[in-house]
């Protein structure tokens, strides 16, 4: 969808964090929108559009306390309100109309943005929100009184429940210009007075309420870590078993349209094409929607409820040393997952160089396609001391933390300088969290990584297929003497026949993944991988990797033993017992091992990732960036331990 | 410097002894803004959040993140949270008749 600002109003939705702005956009234009950073800008715009009796289309924009502050949500607004559209950069169309959300709960700070935004001279109307939970709690706006002096139609409306809508809209279509002092002086007081005019105190409204009482156990220094540690555990829990089942069938679902593919096809190379490069690559996108979507719903509720405010304190202490805000938190963890989310959730960091800083170290937490690689090493380092590999494993995933907050604090020192801001955030009352929101922001974000990151995911799987499938060579002679044996034994020595077709296919894969483009890149960069202890086998494993990490098993199980389905012990076994090209030495010696370990670690070996973080981060160069310092850490770091071991 | 507020400007000039850090309030007690020596930024945002010169603010919870509720100009009272830097760079003076009542 397009906004054209032309044939329909063009509406700006202007208000301060936490007034249900977003949540009234999303009851105003349903599902269907789009979001645009402005250019140079890490900071999303929704666009939507109303249809029906009042059609319009609707900018959803960042939230903020004032237009003038110097950071970048109130200079987005500005340039919304100028007539810069996010979506159409160097277009300059005035909107029609602003929207002004103010929190019936805090009016006069609401108040003051009508004042800011009456300097542009727009068209406004006043949606005064949560006026429901306002008179719950003995609170009455009165709206008549607000909209004479302000000489603009003001509106009460309830985004949760809907209530009001259909008002706002109707007077949506005939907005006059608002009329407010223009000082600044005047403006505080004067919201203030306009307020306090039209706001009735029905109870004692300043008791001390159950959000506080709340907020000792959960702001408090002890017991709110624990109860933010339950509520994490609980998250990510509910992540990794939720989405399990969901997970399987689509994989179930791919498995099942490749092999119809592959039936209905003569074989040959649009099947292989279509089986391997298109349904592979998509399945292999398509898998991690629902831990994704689950992670946003999940954080929406918590958004919601006014706790992920709290929790953002109470980790700003542990990460405010190393340049990071407690705000980093969830993207960090989520990354555990897969950084794809995490880096995603970037986007709730308000200050840039702090959200950039985020973004760039999330790949360094140890995601979840790691883990196939982790197993397969440690089990190889210690296959006879299961404690000793649960201490490794656990190993691997605090290096990744350390390189990340090391990482954070040399680029806070360095490039991303700038003095850490100390947290100041404001503490929504708790409230019972929306399911329609949520499950709303989750919708859309699943929808953005579909439609973004997925498209870049199925180009680069098909890309790496195409390398790793082709050109396809002759079977070399070896295989083909071990078929004829075969043959000629199968009558009376079936067993033996099997093994010898066993080690047909072995030798067939080993060459035909040699000879692909990827084992010929594979041995053009193996002098580069040499000092880090790797064979050309290891440098395809490596090269292969950037489809995805776990990729390298399934690589390692072709080349050492000719068959992609080896699981567990046996692929274990194999690829323990494979050789160099001399016949002799081990592939996996116990520095190669470490060096392997180390470096997938640290190594940025994720294309997706390094497409969503150019999206997010603002430009291709910090995802050049982000490969660079990965790879290059996890490069000395392996080098050391190779160097050290052997 | 944390915005002036116009109007509700004390008659009298309280003693210096009255005067404290926001940091260094007990929950419950009740105190005036006087002064704010933050990044002018951090200043600017504060007084867009509510808190400038003369607001009336208690605390809700003391320690880090420190919890101040704005007992004026925000309507219901809204709470914000404040980390121990800032609250430390914010000069109040004590409303003693206010405190602890609340």
């Amino acid at each position: 969808m397009t906004v054209t600002g032309v044939e329909i109003p063009r509406v700006v939705l202007l208000g301060n964090p936490n007034t249900g702005k977003t949540t009234l956009f999303n009851r105003l234009c349903g599902l269907r929108h789009q979001t645009a950073n402005f250019p140079g800008t890490t900071q999303e715009t929704r666009l939507g559009r109303i249809r029906g009796e009042h059609p319009a289309s609707v900018i959803d924009s960042p939230g903020v306390y004032a237009l003038t502050l110097n950071q970048v949500e109130a200079e987005v607004c500005r340039r919304l309100l100028a007539g810069e559209m996010p979506d159409r950069p160097g277009v300059v169309h005035r909107p029609d109309g602003v929207c002004v959300v103010v929190n019936a709960l805090h009016l006069a700070r609401g108040l003051k943005l009508v004042g800011e935004a009456a300097a542009h001279h727009l068209p406004t109307v006043v949606a005064v929100n949560m006026s429901d939970v306002a008179h719950a709690r003995g609170l009455e706006i009165d709206t008549k009184t607000l909209a004479e002096s302000l000489g603009v139609p003001c509106v009460s409306v309830s985004a949760r429940t809907g209530a009001g809508c259909d008002e706002l809209l109707a007077a949506l279509d005939h907005a006059p210009v608002a009329s407010v002092p223009e000082s600044e002086a005047d403006a505080d007081a004067w919201a203030e007075r306009l307020a306090d005019r039209v706001t009735r105190h029905t109870t004692d409204t300043h008791a001390t309420s159950w959000t506080d009482r709340i907020d000792h156990v959960a702001a408090h220094p002890v017991l709110g870590l624990a109860l933010f540690g339950a509520i994490m555990f609980g998250l990510f829990w509910a992540i990794f078993k939720g989405a399990t089942w969901p997970m399987d069938l689509i994989d179930g679902g791919f498995t099942w349209l490749a092999g119809a593919v592959e039936n209905a096809l003569p074989p040959g190379i649009l099947s292989d094409f279509l089986t391997g490069g298109v349904i592979g690559g998509v399945g292999a996108t398509v898998i991690f929607l629902p831990q994704i979507v689950l992670l946003f719903f999940l954080i929406a509720l918590l958004e919601d409820s006014g706790y992920l405010a709290r929790a953002a304190f109470l980790v700003d202490r542990l990460l405010r040393p190393f340049g990071l805000p407690g705000h980093a938190f969830v993207p960090l963890l989520s990354s555990h997952a897969c950084a794809i989310p995490g880096i995603m959730a970037a986007r709730s960091i308000p200050d840039p160089n702090e959200r950039l800083a985020t973004i760039l170290v999330a790949p360094f937490m140890s995601c979840t396609a790691r883990i196939p690689v982790y197993v397969l090493l440690v089990g190889l380092l210690f296959a006879e001391s299961p404690a000793m590999a649960a201490i490794a494993f656990a190993g691997c995933y605090v290096i990744g933390i350390l390189a990340a907050v090391l990482s954070v604090l040399l680029a806070r020192r360095t490039f991303l300088r700038g003095q850490s801001r100390p947290m100041t955030l404001e503490l929504p009352s708790y409230k019972v969290p929306s399911l329609r929101h949520a499950t709303m922001m989750a919708w859309h974000r699943g929808v953005v990584f579909l439609k973004k990151a997925g498209t870049a995911i199925l180009a680069i799987a098909v890309v790496l297929w195409w390398l790793g499938s082709y050109p396809i060579v002759d079977s070399p002679e070896e295989s083909i003497e071990l078929r004829t044996q075969a043959a000629q034994i199968e009558a009376a020595q079936p067993e033996q026949a099997e093994v010898l077709l066993a080690r047909a296919d072995r030798v067939e894969a080993r060459h035909a993944s040699a000879s692909s483009f990827a084992g010929r890149i594979g041995k053009a960069v193996q002098p580069v991988f040499a000092p880090l202890g790797y064979d050309w086998q290891l440098s395809v494993g490596v090269i292969t990797s950037f489809a995805a990490r776990e990729v390298f098993v399934t690589t390692m199980a072709v080349i050492t033993s000719g068959d992609e389905e080896l699981e567990g012990e046996r692929l274990r076994e194999s690829i323990a017992g494979a050789v160099r090209d001399d016949g002799v030495t081990p592939v996996f010696t116990r520095a190669t091992s470490w060096s392997l370990l180390v470096y997938y670690i640290l190594a940025m070996q994720c294309l997706p990732t390094l497409a969503v973080t150019a999206r997010e981060a603002g430009g291709r160069k910090w995802a050049f960036l982000q490969l660079a310092w990965m790879c290059g850490v996890a490069y000395l770091a392996a080098l050391v331990t190779f160097q050290v071991l052997s | 410097m944390v915005q002036t507020k116009p109007q509700n400007t004390p008659s009298s000039t309280p003693a210096p002894s009255q005067r404290t850090s926001l940091a260094q309030l007990r929950r419950g007690e009740t105190a005036v803004i006087e002064s704010a020596s933050l990044h002018r930024d951090d200043e600017a945002m504060l007084a867009a959040m509510g808190l400038r010169a003369e607001t009336r603010v208690q605390i809700c919870r003391s320690g880090q993140p420190c919890i101040v509720r704005v007992m004026e100009g925000c309507g219901l009272g809204c709470r914000i949270g404040l980390s121990r830097p800032v609250a430390s760079g914010i000069t109040v003076r004590l409303d003693a008749d206010a405190s602890g009542k609340a």
